[in-house]
């Protein structure tokens, strides 16, 4: 098989290798051209079922309901398998948590699942290996650890189901002194040390944005990359219900230091730096308790000049929203969540806003936990050491620290999905099965507990944890037995369905995906606030320049690095691909001299990085923020992704892995993996890099000395204020503008007319819905340099428009797609049909009759055509397996483009006319529609006059893009409104 | 026989010629060897050719890609060139249609030239609409002929389609045009041949002329057809062309003047470029007393006055987009001369606008060198004109996040290149067989300004 | 017949004109004038009508034109309509460049062409050259000779005012086109074109191929599937198989796993659901049943349930009748796991009836029995 993974040239049958090779044999003429594209047409065998299984109908999808495994979070998922492997995965609309909504890492775990360079088989000492062999030299390690008193250790990530757990703790008793480790790369420690010591239980309080009125985050990037982001972006959103009957938004203000997801969606955001923030948090405690006539719990660290004002503000709204307010804290920092947690209980959240009886279980790990490992294995005790989807290695910080100390162990075993820093240095290497593959369970938030059922049967020769300690112990079964073993006895009493037999009970989970079941009984200790002891006048300090650490919407700690799909989904801020960075704010980058794209050197204790400068505005001065997950070994492997040609540029130079692991730089301080840490040198080498971004011009103003004198500002995108939105319903509106043509309007929509709604106000830029559409439409990966030419294939683009001062930025996204013109520009000039407008009102674009002239794009006042430059692979022949057979692979030189998945529509017509029965309203459901957690974007039939599109389409916040042109576009957006918290604004 | 000059009108051709010596002096290059001189230049012209097809055929073999283009500006160097040839030809239709109409004499010594640059321009021109597109081999589905699918025909709404047929008739036209000028000095050739073939091949292609009365009455008949025909013709090809713009929603394209702005703009390049052939040409083969400094003064009037056209079209632009109170339409603008591609823009306005003034004074105008210099610049001012509308139009359109940069690749910039080596190739071919002079029309003239002429001329 | 043919020729424009009229004045009859380049003036004063080739150049332009936006209308509107930007079907201001254009190449060519025939000019004619040099500087008027008062003394005084440069008698037939014509219908030329055809056919019927191959395609852009098609080989999969089996124990959507003693439950549910339609729908409804009844049912069971199918017709034990006695008392459950899994001699139908169907189906079956117990069945 073609490991040339993903860039294997050969994108298919169509375009074999012979023809390539034929191709340079022919000579220089339009002639060789011809007959080099000659082929034979193809002879194809049909190898059908002996017996087909019910589910399976060849060129129809069945779902299964399921559970992510992207990250910890655990949103129920919808599988859509088609002849029965994954070709797409949808959020589950009935899941408590997540509500139907799915993040865009979790859209592209189906791709991950294709991946040709996941480990395959085991490997003992870097040597393929038998189970058989690999058992015996285990269970052989583990009896001499035993003998010799040796310890036993086992590290793993939150990932880990209950009945992984129940394992675990089995497997543990069979040894004296054995230990379970949980690691999160993206630690929330410090939230459940705190909770340990107001509450008396270690745990992370299940927060619940829907039921904020204010909402007061410092550094929490709650709607990224923070705990369960797609859970609480749908809950923010339903927190801010615009087109109620009464209008009501909740008030968000966010406090940070570099500019976030989150913070680009705050109604009032301030900037500080994370050195500055506890103090912040320190004057919002007393000036609350103050408020509410109490001496201060804690010491008061005295007004901040900067932020004082808003900070009285702040707690002013928080004591008048009392028991539905929410204050949340994204810093690993013990004091930070101390204070964070006595505010919610002073403000009477806890219970409301603030769930402690039914915690979350998304982050579990220690930082303090892992430190102590070390040790331990430095100390020579550990004669056993198993690591199950971890990678300290990677991001524990210190370069090599742990693969070092892990050497010491008596031996290592390691479970990865692909050879990573950690497995490069084991002893035995086990294959990790991807979460569609094997049947595991997950309970994310006590009660909420969900079936992760596979959808393929695994293409390695893999095991999960569960069965390997299974086995190690003695005892062969099934995960399926072990799992419902275990919920027999621990879910199915707890259950508050009307369920008889366990049978049905199981049945219902996998059927469903998930069950809700009475919470565990957790007893608390009333809160304390002697526990708030540690919350010391200063907190820790840094120097001039701080360096911080974030996770990516994308990579998140780096689990997902192997995925093209996500290294080329632009950063929804920055809109940079295939590269990690260091932000800067305008002013330190002007300090330094530094411009976008130079190399700079970052200087720490003991640790050093070189990365390119981004300058971001709305970002601290005195921070350089570097995210996490990039630098991974085997990232080199992209080095020939996009096209070849003679003046392309590779992606990654061969060796060269994608960004840099900013890692091992964290520093591990006062028993937390700290979020940041002081900068010693800060200087640029001199050299500089490209960086590619799929959005050149961040602004709706135009370029000083450019702009005609009042038109500094494009009327792209309306927004107002909650205020003055409840002061007049077409507050922030344009005029409408009058549209005069010579021709008459002759059609008429006889069955459907397809239409979008896209609400401003709710879409926060996540990007989920540009990897669904990417899934869904066989979009290819192009590489670095194709994006650097802007020749993006992406058919939905998010743009992000900056507007105000850098003190008080705010962010508008628009994502920006085929505006399905009734009027279309791009239809009247196509020389040869094909571009056309269907009898639905859809702007169609027939691939097999364009000829390219891209006369059409040009036309284009949205540009949102994408034009075929190369001949885009589409992976290797193992890759190829995620392409959706409706969508057909667009060839060299043609072009395309959204088609409001034209293919869904066609599939939910057919399934009605089936039943001789009308379309419902919300029964087609586009790619992007389907995907947005925060359900920002509407589709719908305008002849239905009771579809919420036709509602939102009549509503006051509607406008079109670009109306003026007279292009008619099918596509309305909602007015952006923003509480900024004026008097009426925030209502509490 | 006796030759006083009149006063009042000036002869046309020098020398006193009779018509054995127009004869014999417009076949010579004909019957020489041909000069070291001219392999070389051919060579030269050999050589930019085959760059091109190499470019042309690795762009064919690996994308459109391997141009500089991208999703914001689909069309930059391939469409520039294609416009820059076309107008070009102008000269060429307007030099042997509208200056017969006109009764302008003078033309007869150069339109023979002029045509065949004509058709010439368009043979590049045309290639650029085909290797442009995404997949050429499909280029034939543009022509709307019976097929099988459907039968589904082509948009006749789309510009493309409309250049496509103007492009075609234009070619279709002049060629006829030019071939049945050349006839009658193919019979001339034809009798007055000594090598075998050469007198089979003219024979072949005279058509058995024999110069009959009655022909030539016929013939001149629909000579003045065909350039009453050519006339609107030429205008409208260019008018198409500049539709292809105008019709869309570009700010920067959708501009109402430009029908007569972009034929200006030909008619100004093309004579630019006919001036810089015909200098050459009347160095090479010695034929200053048929280009006399008289032909060169009246086509560097014309540069003036479509000079001053194309002036007042740039004026015109930035004053409609000013009062049109357009904010798309006004940045644009602005955007043009002071934006990131300023400099291109510059460009154009003083080759297009500053150079040409220039001529004004008789002093420039009778200096060959300086016309000679002067027709470049302006070439070179009107491929950057048509850079500049289509390029910098589209890099900053409406949407800001969309707005892009472009900058050309070398397969480009060697398309480009090829594209004058076919041109100077076809040239070169042209000036070595075929006569360049209308030798029938020429004498036709002869006698014009030669005052005891009664009926000299006409 | 032979004629006595006068040939003057002269060196300037003037003199052949002057010539010309004089001539012509006097009477003679000229048979034509060959000159280098076209004299004006000396049409009239040899008295010829002016040409009417004006007129086909007219009418040619007026055919382009309407043939062309009557081509664009009937293509646009009528043979293939198709919505473009919101345009109408026939949006006639966009078809005037086109229209144009074709009207200038049709007067164009069409009257170059007419003026060919008409003067008879045609690549490879043989030129009737009266005297060699009309094509450089000389001018040559042909008189006839053609009643007897004709002296060629008299016209040679007649002419020596104009510079008459010399004179010559000759007797011959008048200038006519080569009896040979154009070298396109020489024997040999056709000779040839013939054998080069011949010889083409022969080596292509002689070339070897291989009919058992496929059609050889010519650059066939997206013909071929890049995704796999569900038949398809597939060697990612140990049994080369694009279709996967789903994995045991899961549960798809729709398919919750059937559990007979359920079977009543659902099947009183599905009554109802059927019952709460409105009556046409019902009746729609019944058509889907009967539709997936004759489909997987009648080959046994027969048109009326009697069992009487072609299948049994063919010898295999018939089926129960579905409309005996004990198939009245099965309960629609009941019916349902029978199709589900099969009994007897019917094999399970599950995989290939969808559960939906298989409602149908006895819905249909229950109608059956009614009509067979005459109208009074459950």
């Amino acid at each position: 098989m073609n490991h040339d993974h993903h860039t294997g040239r050969d994108s298919g049958p169509a375009m074999g290798f012979n023809r390539r090779s034929f191709l340079k044999a022919a000579g220089f003429t339009l002639a060789g051209v011809m007959v080099a594209g000659c082929e034979r047409q193809k002879v194809d065998k049909a190898i059908p079922f002996l017996v087909k299984p019910e589910e399976v109908i060849p060129g129809t999808s069945t779902w299964y309901a399921s559970t992510c495994g992207g990250c910890t979070a655990g949103c129920g998922i919808l599988i859509k398998n088609r002849d029965g492997r994954p070709i797409k995965i949808e959020g589950n609309p009935e899941h408590p948590l997540s509500g139907g909504g799915l993040c865009a890492t979790g859209q592209a775990m189906v791709l991950s699942l294709y991946d040709s360079h996941r480990l395959q088989k085991p490997a003992l000492r870097g040597k393929p290996a038998l189970w058989d062999e690999i058992d015996r030299a285990v269970t052989g390690q583990l009896e001499k650890t035993r003998r010799e008193g040796k310890t036993v250790r086992i590290l793993t990530s939150s990932a880990p189901g209950p009945t992984a757990l129940a394992a675990v703790a089995k497997f543990l008793t069979a040894f004296p002194g054995a230990k379970h480790i949980r690691y999160d790369p993206l630690s929330a420690s410090a939230i459940a040390d705190a909770h340990q010591q107001c509450y008396g239980r270690r745990f992370i309080p299940h927060y619940r944005f829907d039921r904020s009125g204010v909402i007061a985050s410092f550094d929490a990037d709650f709607l990224g990359t923070w705990l369960s982001p797609v859970e609480f972006t749908r809950a923010y959103r339903s927190g801010r219900p615009i087109d109620g009957m009464t209008p009501s938004m909740s008030h968000h203000v966010q406090i940070e230091s570099r500019m976030s997801l989150s913070g680009s969606n705050a109604d009032r955001r301030l900037v500080a730096r994370p050195d500055e923030q506890y103090r912040l948090l320190l004057r919002l405690t007393a000036l609350v308790d103050r408020e509410a006539g109490r001496t201060p719990a804690v010491p008061d660290p005295g007004p901040d000049p900067r932020h004082e004002d808003e900070m009285r503000r702040l707690a002013a709204l928080l004591n008048t929203a009392r028991g539905n307010s929410l204050v949340v804290c994204g810093a690993n920092h013990l004091p930070s969540q101390l204070l964070t947690a006595y505010l919610n209980h002073t403000l009477q959240n806890t219970g409301a806003t603030v769930d402690l009886d039914a915690p979350s279980y998304c982050r579990t790990g220690s930082d303090a936990a892992v430190a102590e490992l070390m040790a331990e294995l430095d100390s020579g005790g550990v004669g056993m050491l198993i690591v199950w989807d971890a990678n300290p290695a990677y991001d524990w910080p210190g370069d090599g620290a742990f693969a070092g100390s892990m050497k010491k162990a008596g031996m290592s075993v390691i479970c990865a999905s692909h050879e990573d820093e950690t497995s490069h240095e084991a002893t035995v290497v086990l294959p990790k099965a991807h979460p569609m593959e094997e049947w595991d369970d997950a309970e994310p938030v006590s009660g909420i507990v969900s079936v992760r059922q596979p959808a393929i049967t695994p293409f390695g020769d893999t095991r999960s944890l569960t069965d390997c300690l299974h086995r190690w112990t003695g005892d062969t079964i099934s995960d399926l037995e072990a799992i419902k073993n275990w919920w027999r006895a621990a879910f199915f009493p707890r259950r508050n369905t009307a369920a008889d037999s366990f049978d049905t009970f199981w049945n219902d989970a996998v059927y469903r995906g998930f069950v809700r079941v009475n919470p565990a009984p957790a007893p608390l200790k009333p809160f304390n606030t002697s526990s708030l002891g540690p919350c010391g006048e200063s907190g820790p300090r840094g120097g001039e320049l701080v360096l911080e650490f974030y996770p990516t919407v994308a990579l998140l700690d780096g689990r997902h690095a192997h995925n093209p799909w996500l290294q080329e989904l632009p950063d929804p801020v920055t809109k940079i691909v295939w590269d990690n960075y260091a932000s800067v704010s305008p002013a330190t980058a002007a300090g330094n001299g530094l411009h976008r794209g130079d190399i700079v050197h970052v200087g720490l204790d003991g640790a050093s990085l070189e990365l390119p400068v981004v300058i971001q505005r709305g970002q601290a001065d005195g921070t350089v923020a570097v995210a996490l997950g990039y630098g991974k070994m085997g990232t080199d492997r992209f080095s020939s992704v996009g096209p070849e040609w003679f003046e392309g540029v590779r992606t990654v130079e061969p060796g060269e892995l994608v960004g840099k692991n900013a890692g091992p730089a964290r520093e591990f301080r006062d028993g937390y993996l700290a979020n940041w840490r002081t900068v010693r040198e800060f200087r640029g080498t001199g050299s500089a890099r490209r960086l590619a971004a799929t959005q050149e011009y961040d602004s709706l103003r135009m370029p000083a000395g450019l702009a005609p004198p009042d038109e500094e500002r494009r009327p792209i995108i309306q927004e107002t204020t909650l205020s003055a939105y409840l002061a007049s319903r077409s507050a922030g509106s344009f005029p409408k503008p009058e549209i005069h043509t010579i021709w008459p309007d002759e059609y008429r929509f006889p069955h459907h007319r397809w239409a979008m709604a896209i609400d401003l106000s709710a879409c926060t830029g996540c990007s989920a819905c540009v990897v669904g559409c990417q899934a869904e439409n066989n979009i290819p990966v192009v590489g670095k340099d194709e994006v650097y030419r802007n020749r993006e294939m992406a058919w939905l683009r998010i743009d992000r428009y900056y507007s105000g001062e850098d003190g008080d930025l705010s962010v508008a996204y628009q994502p920006m797609l085929c505006q399905h013109c009734e009027h279309a520009p791009c239809e009247t000039v196509c020389p040869v049909l094909a571009t056309v407008h269907s009898d639905e009102g859809l702007n169609q674009q027939v691939y097999n009759r364009c000829v390219g002239t891209r006369y059409c794009s040009n036309n284009c006042p949205y540009k949102i055509r994408r034009f075929n430059w190369f001949d885009y692979s589409h992976g290797d022949d193992m890759q190829r397996l995620v392409l959706n057979p409706d969508v057909v692979v667009r060839e060299r030189g043609i072009m395309e483009k959204c088609s409001f998945c034209v293919q869904r529509i066609q599939e939910v017509k057919i399934r009605a006319k089936e039943g001789r029965r009308p379309i419902s309203d919300g029964e087609v459901k586009t790619a992007c529609e389907q995907s947005c957690p925060a359900q920002a974007i509407v589709f719908g039939d305008l002849r239905d006059p009771e579809s919420r599109i036709s509602k939102m389409q009549s509503g006051p916040r509607m406008y079109r893009v670009l109306e003026e042109t007279g292009t008619a576009p099918s596509i309305a957006y909602m007015t952006l409104v923003r509480n900024r918290g004026e008097e009426g604004g925030a209502d509490a | 026989m006796p030759d006083v000059v009149s006063e009042i009108r000036r002869p046309l051709i020098g020398g006193n010629k009779s018509y054995g010596e127009v004869t014999r002096e417009v076949c010579a290059p004909l019957d020489r060897k041909s000069s070291a001189a001219w392999w070389t230049t051919l060579s030269a012209a050999l050589a930019m050719l085959v760059l091109g097809v190499v470019a042309v055929t690795y762009e064919l073999r690996t994308g459109i890609g391997t141009w500089g283009l991208n999703n914001t500006v689909g069309w930059a160097f391939d469409i520039t060139n294609f416009v820059f040839w076309i107008g070009i030809g102008h000269a060429g239709t307007l030099i042997s249609a509208i200056l017969f109409l006109f009764n302008q004499k003078w033309r007869t010594s150069v339109n023979r030239s002029a045509e065949a640059m004509t058709l010439f321009a368009v043979m590049c021109a045309g290639i650029f609409p085909v290797i442009h597109m995404g997949r050429p081999w499909l280029a034939h589905w543009v022509i709307p002929y019976p097929n099988a699918r459907g039968p589904l025909w082509v948009n006749f709404r789309s510009p493309l389609v409309w250049d496509m047929f103007a492009i075609g008739t234009y070619f279709i036209v002049s060629f006829t045009f030019w071939y049945v000028g050349l006839i009658p000095d193919l019979a001339t050739i034809r009798d007055r041949a000594t090598s075998k073939i050469k007198k089979a091949l003219a024979g072949f292609f005279s058509f058995g002329w024999d110069g009959s009365n009655r022909t030539w009455q016929r013939y001149e008949t629909i000579y003045l057809l065909l350039a009453g025909l050519a006339t609107p013709l030429v205008v409208s090809v260019h008018t198409i062309v500049s539709w292809d713009f105008a019709t869309s929603l570009i700010p920067g394209w959708h501009t109402t003047i430009f029908p007569p702005y972009f034929v200006a703009g030909a008619v100004f390049s093309g004579f630019a470029m006919v001036l810089t052939l015909m200098l050459i040409v009347r160095r090479v083969l010695h034929f200053e007393d048929y280009i006399t400094l008289h032909h060169i003064g009246a086509m560097s009037k014309i540069i003036i006055a479509t000079g001053g056209i194309v002036a007042l079209a740039y004026a015109t632009e930035f004053f409609v987009a000013l009062y049109s109170g357009n904010e798309y339409e006004r940045f644009t603008f602005v955007n043009r001369a002071l934006g990131p591609y300023g400099w291109a823009y510059w460009t154009m306005v003083g080759c297009n606008i500053g150079v040409p003034q220039l001529l004004w004074l008789k002093k420039i105008r009778s200096n060959v060198a300086a016309v000679f210099v002067i027709s470049l610049l302006i070439n070179v001012g009107m491929w950057f004109e048509r850079f500049v509308i289509i390029t910098i139009s589209l890099s900053r359109d409406y949407l800001p996040a969309s707005w892009a940069s472009y900058s050309p690749t070398t397969i480009e910039i060697a398309t480009l290149i090829g594209s004058f080596g076919l041109f100077f190739t076809l040239f070169l071919l042209f000036s070595r067989f075929l006569p360049m002079i209308a030798i029938g029309e020429v004498k036709g003239i002869l006698r014009y300004g030669r005052s005891n002429g009664k009926e000299a001329g006409k | 017949m032979s004629r006595r043919l006068l040939v003057a020729t002269f060196g300037d424009e003037r003199d052949i004109l002057g010539a010309t009229r004089r001539a012509r004045e006097s009477g003679y009859s000229i048979l034509d004038v060959f000159t280098p380049f076209a004299v004006h003036g000396l049409d009239a004063a040899a008295g010829l009508r002016p040409s009417r080739l004006p007129w086909i150049c007219f009418a040619l332009g007026l055919t382009g034109a309407i043939s062309k936006l009557w081509y664009q209308i009937w293509t646009s509107a009528t043979s293939w309509p198709v919505n473009v930007g919101g345009k109408p079907l026939n949006s006639v201001p966009a078809f005037v460049p086109v229209t144009f254009e074709i009207m200038v190449l049709f007067a164009a060519v069409g009257t170059v062409l007419a003026f060919l025939i008409v003067s008879r000019l045609r690549p490879g004619r043989k030129p009737a050259v009266i005297y060699d040099r009309t094509t450089d500087d000389r001018f040559a008027l042909v008189l006839v000779q053609d009643d007897a008062g004709f002296d060629a003394d008299v016209v040679r005084t007649l002419l020596e005012p104009f510079g008459l440069l010399e004179m010559s008698e000759r007797i011959e037939d008048p200038p006519e086109r080569s009896p040979r014509g154009s070298f396109l219908i020489r024997p040999v030329f056709v000779a040839l074109s013939a054998a080069g055809l011949i010889i083409f056919a022969v080596l292509t019927y002689l070339t070897p191929r291989d009919f058992t191959e496929p059609n050889l395609l010519i650059l066939p852009g997206m013909v071929n599937s890049v995704p796999y098609d569900p038949f398809s080989a597939d060697k990612n999969f140990p049994d080369g198989k694009t279709l996967r089996a789903p994995v045991s124990g899961t549960i798809a959507r729709g398919f919750y796993p059937i559990d007979s003693s359920k079977s009543e439950e659902e099947a009183t549910t599905v009554r109802a659901d059927f019952g709460k339609l409105s009556a046409d729908r019902q009746r729609e409804i019944d058509e889907l049943a009967a539709g997936v009844y004759s489909t997987f049912c009648q080959p046994c069971h027969g048109t009326s349930g009697a069992g009487d199918g072609l299948i049994p017709q063919h010898g295999y034990p018939p089926p129960p009748a579905l409309t005996a006695e004990n198939a009245l008392k099965l309960e629609d459950g009941r019916m349902f796991n029978i199709i589900t899994f099969g009994r007897g001699n019917m094999p399970s139908l599950g995989h290939r009836i969808s559960r939906e169907d298989r409602w149908l189906v006895i819905r249909h079956v229950r109608q059956l029995q009614h009509t067979a117990s005459g109208g009074s069945g459950p």
